[in-house]
């Protein structure tokens, strides 16, 4: 190979690493609705899910007594899992539930939530964040809710969660 | 002249690597943020094995013990299965106030009895989500029930559900009635209800006639509104009457049906 051929093969390359490294820029380009999530796992646990946690739902949600419930979760971002629980009545109605988890029942600990007052249709509420344990392992947790004319007793699901028709499991 | 030509050259390919992979990069954040309520795919889980015995009422009027059979089956989970999913198909349509309900007959099986239904959104707007879905045979209905989502391509069909309705007993007649009174907007991701109010108001009546302007603020599941322009001089509790109405978008039917039980 000549002078002239090492160097013409020399700008190519580095042409093409030039290109590689505007594709890589593209690609990890931080995009504006992408927010850093507000906590990640265990340092969620008591905190709202925000629009930052990327929220999707999981197992199959189920309606008791209007209340819709929902098992929601942010793998990605806040590594935690929540419940939401939608009012389905026409009527306005106290709505709450709670996302419980440890002991034999679920029983032990519990994130609660209960609207202010009584919510419309379509009106839901979400209980705070039971964080991943050291943001890897999923604890097992139950989703419960309920709505009612009158204001609720927390927790939601009672002394044996595992046993009431107002929770499921998520997982 | 020849040098800023081909750097003009180099950096324009550079441009195209660069949007190029942004638009990847875009493109796969979408799909990870891929909002439950534009119709996500949520597809069922297979059948798993029962772990309770199967436990069939026969009786019409509701004792304790069927109570406890509710709560026992409740605990099942949902079983549907690829068989019974694909055995729902749409056989029954009405259209009321321009949203139109699709559903399948009733499937009954190992207690349990499934409808498909399709709701098909107002044009330009969100899609919608059930109301109560109430099912009844003589006196007895249910009102509770295990939901499966679909993603449905179909714009005149629209979103669609399989509802899993439990703790039904044996039933000897050939037909169930299902009704739902009224629908509603599916709601909004964890902290997205202002960005709905304010996509979803662009087509509301309400707001325009209102003359309210607000902004809107989501913090901890709560909405936090200031008000911008209010030249009706609506009170505070009806302006946020007013919002979370738009957000929840109720239509009402209602929309009955009359459906074979296979």
């Amino acid at each position: 190979m000549t002078n002239s051929e090492d160097k013409i093969s020399m700008k190519s390359k580095k042409k093409v690493t030039l290109f590689i490294l505007s594709f890589l820029i593209g690609l990890l380009f931080p995009i504006n609705k992408i927010q850093a999530a507000m906590c990640s796992g265990y340092d969620c646990t008591g905190l709202f899910a925000d629009s930052s946690c990327g929220a999707t739902g999981t197992g199959t949600p189920f309606t008791i007594n209007y209340a819709y419930i929902e098992m929601r979760q942010s793998q990605i971002y806040c590594k935690a899992q929540w419940t939401r629980i939608t009012n389905k009545n026409i009527s306005s109605r106290w709505t709450a539930g709670a996302t419980r988890y440890g002991g034999l029942y679920y029983e032990m600990y519990y994130q609660p939530i209960q609207s202010a007052a009584p919510i419309g249709y379509n009106y839901s509420v979400f209980t705070p964040m039971v964080g991943n344990d050291n943001g890897v392992n999923v604890i097992d947790t139950l989703s419960c809710g309920n709505t009612g004319v009158n204001q609720l007793s927390q927790p939601i699901g009672g002394s044996q969660p595992n046993n009431s028709i107002f929770c499921s499991s998520v997982w | 002249m020849r040098k800023f030509t081909k750097t003009t050259q180099i950096v324009l390919i550079c441009l195209i690597f660069f949007v190029v992979g942004f638009g990847i990069n875009w493109v796969s954040q979408e799909i990870v943020y891929g909002s439950q309520e534009n119709g996500s795919v949520d597809l069922p889980k297979e059948n798993s094995t029962p772990s309770i015995e199967v436990i069939t009422t026969k009786s019409a009027t509701k004792t304790s013990n069927d109570v406890l059979d509710e709560v026992a089956d409740f605990k099942r989970g949902a079983l549907l299965t690829k068989e019974i999913r694909d055995q729902l198909v749409l056989s029954h349509s009405q259209t009321k106030n321009k949203i139109t309900l699709q559903t399948s007959d009733v499937i009954l099986e190992d207690s349990r009895a499934y409808v498909k239904v399709c709701m098909s959104s107002l044009s330009g707007s969100d899609p919608l989500d059930f109301g109560t879905g109430i099912l009844r045979v003589g006196t007895e209905e249910w009102i509770n029930f295990f939901v499966h989502k679909f993603f449905h391509n179909d714009p005149e069909i629209g979103r669609c559900l399989i509802l899993e309705y439990f703790g039904i007993p044996n039933i000897e007649d050939e037909t169930m009635n299902f009704s739902m009174a009224w629908v509603g907007y599916v709601v909004p991701d964890e902290g997205k209800a202002c960005e709905a109010y304010y996509r979803r108001s662009k087509n509301d009546q309400r707001v325009s006639e209102s003359g309210v302007e607000i902004s809107c603020d989501d913090i901890n599941g709560t909405i936090d509104l200031q008000i911008i322009k209010n030249e009706r001089n609506l009170s505070e509790d009806d302006i946020n009457k007013l919002v979370m109405d738009v957000i929840a978008g109720v239509q009402f039917g209602p929309w009955e049906f009359e459906l074979n039980i296979k």
